[in-house]
């Protein structure tokens, strides 16, 4: 008895009732439904995670003053460019930037946008994965200068300007010392954030030399120092030599503290994954229920069919080919639920993503497992009324009213 | 090329157990047309059903064509059932909501024929019962006698050598019967053993032997008389 026959037979059995074979398929739809849909929107949340991760700047440690300890602070405990240079010499640091950020507003004609100032030197990009699509970023010299440049991204440059090409052009930079002119001398691209516009008001950050900007506010001093660690792995053991080397240079202890960005994710990552798991888990029983309901139909259909199984063995079926012929529908009632609730839950995932503001992630491994499943199912639950139809006596099956 | 012996078949129900053969002795050589008669309840299906390697007996012996049937698993009958024995049933027995055509292929779907080839046997047997221009037709749209028809060109189309049939006119009218019979005679002409139950005297004298069952047991067995007279004497 070959396979396509017997796709044949299930396919006329299940026209001969289609309503009830719906009603069955229902159970198997709505279980792989929701496993879709809960998984989609898991990965589109971790994927969301990961995204926002990198355009963070991956391998990234921040050092900072330990704020819980406020009150004790000394002028002697906070951070300068000696620290700066003591951390810089420690091995397998990639980058490294003193922290100096501020809420500010850039301003041409009688347009003005609020922006995040952030001081950098020229290593600032690499901590910040900055993506130059013209100029160039702020260079040493531009620090060791006090130069008033300035590197915006294209958002702010279509904002102010209209148009993404303003190398060279000047801004105004509404600071607490009055209007200060800064030149244009590089636009980075600039990219959504994942979680939408929402973050920091919608502000988009701006790039200064950080000696410019605290000559101008009369600083010399910072409370954090970020890191670009050149391997992951490295990342705790380098947080505690530069914690021992800042307490040795300040003669303190417990005033720093390290920040690991990538870790606190990976705890949200592994908590979203659990999160996803239980609920597919709760899916995965509405799946059972599902393959509960093949059973069920497919044991009346088994007894309906009594006196048609007792003829096909009459004339010469073995016990596997009777087997094979109702495995057979039942995996397909389930495979035919499982690729309608692929789709279906591939909608779903769509609209909660829509409204959650997130990208719905589906791999093709994770459709060929639900549909795997789908199958695994039908067989599973398939295989009692199946075996029984098969070993059902000749005899009594042809007697049978 | 069938023989029995001392054959008994014995139904439990419960603390009821009823005796359907009785130490049933017989032998039926290849080529032979045998009406099997007897009252209702005197075990001639559960004789059938035997021969069929449908049933087991309870105890004795059955050989077919040198094979102890007592030692074949369920599948290596289900082999036999398929390529040594039609059945033709009174109550016809096909499939619903499948044409004549798939209806006769099916046997050959069990000897695993190729597609092809059976296409062209089942319309090849569909016309030789005369059903040539009915082979798309379902159950539900065919009279009794097509219907039988239809079962024995399933019944012949892997080429047994035995055909059993149990009561195949008994729902059919007399002209049916008559037209089905001829089939059968046509068959026998052609070298198939035929072995048949009937209530009607006039269905069984168209055989060439006749046995006669009684409360499980074989109370006669003799050669049709019409039948030798007609072939010792053909004019
Ligand atoms: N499955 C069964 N369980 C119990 N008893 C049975 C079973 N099948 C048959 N019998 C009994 O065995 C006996 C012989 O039955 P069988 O069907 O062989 O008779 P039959 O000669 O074919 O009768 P009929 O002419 O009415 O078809 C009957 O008494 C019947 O009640
Ligand atoms: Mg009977």
């Amino acid at each position: 008895m070959n396979f396509l026959e017997n796709i044949r037979l299930a396919l006329s059995s299940i026209k001969a009732s289609k309503m009830r074979t719906f009603l069955t398929m229902l159970g198997i739809i709505i279980g792989i439904a929701a496993v879709v849909t809960i998984s989609a929107i898991g990965n589109g949340g971790k994927y969301q995670i990961q995204k926002s991760l990198e355009q963070f700047g991956t391998n990234r440690l921040m050092v900072y003053m330990n704020w819980n300890d406020q009150k004790s602070f000394s002028s002697r405990d906070y951070l300068t460019d000696r620290d700066v240079e003591a951390i810089r010499n420690i091995k397998g640091i990639e980058a490294i930037s003193p922290i100096y950020e501020d809420y500010s507003s850039l301003r041409i004609l009688d347009k003005t946008i609020d922006v995040i100032l952030i001081g950098s030197n020229s290593e600032t990009d690499v901590i910040n994965n900055v993506e130059m699509i013209s100029g160039r970023f702020i260079s040493q010299q531009d620090v060791d200068n006090h130069n008033y440049s300035i590197v915006i991204s294209q958002k702010e440059a279509k904002e102010l300007f209209g148009q993404q090409d303003v190398l060279g052009e000047k801004v105004t930079m509404n600071s607490y010392v009055g209007p200060v002119d800064f030149t244009i001398v590089g636009v980075y691209h600039h990219e959504d954030s994942p979680f939408g516009g929402n973050v920091n008001g919608g502000r988009g950050q701006i790039y200064v030399p950080i000696k410019t900007i605290m000559r101008l506010y009369n600083q010399t001093t910072y409370y954090g120092i970020n890191l670009k660690i050149e391997d992951r792995n490295e990342m705790d053991a380098i947080g505690q030599q530069v914690l021992a080397l800042l307490n040795r240079l300040h003669n303190s202890q417990d005033k720093y503290m390290t920040f690991n960005l990538e870790e606190a994710m990976e705890t949200v990552n592994g908590v979203i994954s659990t999160i996803t798991m239980v609920l597919a888990m709760i899916a995965g029983i509405a799946l059972l229920v599902g393959g509960i309901g093949i059973m069920n139909i497919m044991l009346v259909t088994v007894t309906e069919r009594i006196r048609e199984i007792g003829v096909k063995k009459a004339i010469g079926a073995k016990r596997q080919v009777i087997l094979l012929q109702f495995l057979t529908e039942s995996a397909l009632i389930s495979l035919v639920g499982g690729i309608v609730g692929i789709v279906l839950g591939f909608a779903f995932a769509s609209l909660a993503s829509a409204l959650l503001k997130m990208p719905p992630q589906i791999s093709i491994a994770e459709v060929l497992l639900a549909a795997g499943l789908a199958i695994f199912v039908g067989i599973l639950f398939g295989v009692y009324p199946a075996s029984r139809a098969s070993k059902l006596d000749p005899i009594e099956a042809l007697r049978y009213e | 090329m069938i023989e029995i012996k001392n054959l008994s078949k014995i139904y439990k129900t419960g603390n009821i157990s009823v005796t359907a053969l009785k130490n049933v002795t017989l032998k039926i050589e290849k080529g032979e047309f045998v009406g099997i008669m007897g009252p209702s309840g005197s075990g001639k299906s559960t004789f059938m059903n035997i021969i069929g390697c449908l049933d087991r007996p309870t105890s004795g012996l059955y050989v077919l064509d040198d094979k102890t049937i007592e030692n074949m698993s369920d599948n290596e009958l289900a082999e036999v059932r398929n390529n040594k024995i039609g059945f033709v049933f009174q109550s016809f027995n096909l499939l619903p909501r499948t044409s004549a055509l798939k209806n006769v292929e099916l046997p050959m779907v069990y000897a695993k024929v190729s597609a092809k080839e059976r296409r062209s046997r089942a319309l090849e047997a569909l016309d030789w019962v005369g059903l040539g221009d009915r082979t798309h037709h379902n159950p539900n749209e065919l009279s009794g006698g097509q219907k039988q028809r239809v079962a024995i060109a399933r019944s012949l189309v892997n080429q047994p050598a035995i055909i059993l049939a149990d009561e195949p006119t008994g729902n059919l009218d007399t002209k049916s019967g008559e037209e089905v019979m001829e089939i059968f005679k046509k068959l026998n002409k052609d070298g198939v053993t035929i072995i048949l139950v009937t209530h009607e005297r006039d269905i069984a004298e168209q055989s060439k032997r006749i046995v006669t069952f009684r409360d499980g047991e074989i109370i006669s067995d003799e050669l049709n008389d019409r039948e030798a007279k007609l072939k010792s004497d053909p004019a």
